[in-house]
């Protein structure tokens, strides 16, 4: 039974709350209890009681214990052990960061760039609540890289569900994906819910794994909160609000290293300006016509709109070819060359817009491309040879963005992105471990005159000073 | 499971109608597999590079995405390599790492090491990638007919996949399917019995609160 639940004192059926495959059933309730008005709480005719998610099972209880009803409540999750923690030390900023969380009533998204310790800040949430945890990852290896970090600060038994393993304990480490399968049984477990990469959640897409635990306290951890008014709302309903923000601007030179960003605008030979202006022209035509029409919709209701008529499938292909044909130009080709040969001794890391280029990259300049398409194993072998230095440069499209412990590097080539500000935030915050006297470099290749030049502008919005605490 | 823009329906009230393939879309599925015919033995890269654009008649382009992605299902053929492409690629990109020699030199240098020619070293270096596959012919021929039906099956799948409750129309005993039902965590529920048999409704508890699968 859990704390703040009455004792049953007489003969009358108690009423009792249950998990049930991510959701709190109530049965047996008092007759002078309208459950229908409590939080979240709604008649199931199909099994003839009260159920409501199990994200609201701390409302429903609170709303039930100031009412006075009695009810025997669901199974309090057992706790780690408070011996086994050591002390987690943090930063003053990661203080922070944890005072903001705290004052939030444990609930809220934490906003750090790549490299400043999200993982720290989520042990220490774990040591200092002293609550059974559940810590969602968005990649397998993260799953290794987090249970590794927790089995340091952390002497007992580490849960695991991920990579074919299903090992439960009042820590646990488990994936986005495992988390979605799996939740039904692990939702009444934990107290705390911590969730790396919270960006991935928010928009529909598996939300409920995070709607289906019981879990009161919760914190996000993302380096790049959503910007779109809709998924920020969902977030802040499923975990709570952004209660702390810092950019990379706000930490470079100090905790984290120093870096010049600097520009290279290239330009399209005659013959790559010509295709370029023949796709545009197809593209532009319609866009602008769509745009018309519909001043307010987004790039996903173009596609979809531009699906159904032929025009609107050229207009579709062209852009394709315009981003194919940017993606790696004769200019772009030579300015990697020359950054290739003046940083030859610097561990560098490029950027594609897709794998072709990555792959175009490559073959070229021998550098080893980490893709998709390269098994796990691999991959691990080609980061730790990055990491001794006996190979220098890696290329990639998006493998490098998120969810691989990257080794320090020096310097960064943006060749192209797809992505946006999210996906720059990540890139550049690969190089921004911080060592003795280390000053990064990141190169964006950008060609004058096409739709880059407006892609580069606004993916840099990610890089400025952001020093806030929302409470 | 198949992604939303694979499916082809349209939604009457509550009602979701597929678009099934027919004799109406016969033309372009030969069209379809006449193309994937001429790749047979050439990189799969170079196939998805062709599909990228349109057919030569008209064809919808969700029904087209879905024929493509039921003809994926053929997986196609890993290429011989003379080196396997994991060693040459460790050999190559460490060697340039190490020597800083000009790409072509490399090449040259770990080709003699293992005793094979420059341009089988380049074949092997990314041979084993999905895009370097080569497009295989099916086990049996394959019709138009055929492809329509499958892609129909996958669609039919896909949907029910999506359906956060399934309605069932049983004959004779229920048991086996109500117990199967429950072990999985789902609620059945009885909507009608006859002499026959009965319809059940199959839902996950989450179903309440959303369109869920859950």
């Amino acid at each position: 039974m859990k704390g703040g639940a009455r004792q049953n004192s007489d003969h009358a059926p108690i009423m009792k709350l249950r998990f049930d495959r991510g959701t709190i059933l109530l049965t047996d309730p008092s007759t002078d209890l309208r459950l229908a008005e409590a939080p979240g709480v709604l008649w199931d005719p199909r099994v003839h009681a009260h159920r409501a998610p199990a994200s609201r099972y701390p409302a429903v209880k609170r709303w039930l214990l100031e009412r006075g009803a009695r009810f025997e409540d669901i199974t309090t999750p057992p706790r780690p052990m408070q011996e086994a923690w050591s002390d987690v030390d943090l930063r003053s900023y990661q203080e922070a960061a944890l005072a903001a969380w705290e004052l939030g009533h444990r609930r809220g998204v934490v906003a750090l760039p790549t490299g400043s310790g999200k993982t720290r800040l989520a042990l220490a949430a774990m040591h200092r609540t002293r609550l059974s945890a559940l810590c969602l990852v968005p990649t397998r290896v993260l799953l290794d890289q987090w249970v590794r970090e927790v089995s340091r600060v952390y002497r007992g038994a580490i849960g695991c569900y991920g990579d074919g393993v299903r090992q439960r304990a009042p820590l646990t480490v488990a994936t986005f994906e495992s988390a979605y399968r799996h939740m039904d049984q692990l939702g009444d477990r934990f107290d705390l819910l911590i969730v790396d990469e919270v960006h991935h959640f928010g928009s529909g897409l598996r939300d409920e794994a995070l709607e289906m635990t019981v879990a009161e306290a919760r914190l996000g951890l993302t380096a790049t909160p959503p910007r779109d008014a809709g998924a920020m709302a969902r977030l802040a309903e499923l975990m709570g609000p952004t209660v702390f923000e810092l950019a990379v601007a706000d930490l470079a030179g100090g905790f984290l290293a120093s870096f010049d960003a600097i520009t290279l605008y290239l330009d399209l030979t005659p013959a790559e300006r010509s295709a370029y202006v023949s796709l545009a022209t197809v593209f532009n035509g319609v866009y602008a016509d769509f745009r018309r029409i519909a001043p307010e919709a987004s790039w996903a209701d173009f596609n979809h709109h531009s699906a159904r008529t032929s025009a609107g499938r050229r207009a579709l292909s062209s852009w394709r070819q315009m981003r194919r044909l940017l993606a790696l130009t004769h200019a772009k080709r030579r300015a990697l060359e020359a950054l290739l040969g003046r940083h030859r001794y610097s561990r560098v890391l490029i950027f594609t817009a897709d794998n072709e280029a990555a792959y175009a990259i490559a073959r070229e300049h021998l550098v080893m491309p980490l893709t998709c398409d390269i098994g796990r194993q691999e991959r691990d072998d080609v980061l730790e040879r990055f990491r001794r230095g006996d190979i220098r440069t890696l290329v990639s499209a998006r493998v490098l963005n998120e969810g691989l412990d990257v080794p320090d590097a020096d310097i960064a080539v943006i060749v192209g992105g797809a992505l946006g500000e999210r996906e720059h935030v990540q890139r550049v915050g690969r190089l921004l471990r911080p060592s003795e006297g280390k000053r990064a470099v990141v190169y964006e290749l950008v060609t004058r005159n096409t739709i880059e030049v407006g892609q580069a502008r606004r993916r840099r919005q990610g890089l400025v000073v952001r020093r806030s605490a929302q409470l | 499971m198949l992604s939303d823009d694979l499916l082809s329906y349209s939604v009457a009230g509550a009602l979701v109608v597929p678009h099934f393939f027919g004799e109406h879309d016969h033309p372009w599925l030969r069209a379809l597999l006449e193309e994937h015919e001429r790749f047979i033995g050439r990189p799969q890269r170079e196939l998805e590079a062709r599909l990228r654009e349109s057919l030569p008649c008209q064809s919808p382009p969700r029904k087209l995405r879905l024929a493509i992605q039921v003809l994926s299902r053929f997986r196609p053929s890993p290429r011989k390599t003379a080196v396997p492409p994991r060693r040459a690629r460790a050999l190559v990109f460490g060697e340039a790492a190490r020597t800083l020699a000009l790409p072509q030199d490399v090449l040259s240098t770990v080709a003699a090491s293992l005793g094979v020619t420059h341009a089988d070293l380049q074949d092997s270096l990314f041979g084993d990638l999905p895009g370097e596959r080569l497009v295989s012919a099916p086990a049996q021929p394959f019709s138009t007919t055929e492809l329509a039906l499958r892609s129909n099956l996958a669609l039919v799948q896909a949907l029910l996949c999506r359906a956060t409750v399934v309605r069932i129309e049983v004959e004779g005993n229920t048991r086996t399917l109500v117990r199967h039902a429950k072990w999985r965590g789902l609620i059945c529920t009885v909507a009608e019995r006859s002499a026959a048999g009965a319809t059940l409704e199959v839902s996950g508890p989450f179903v309440l609160f959303r369109h869920t699968r859950l």
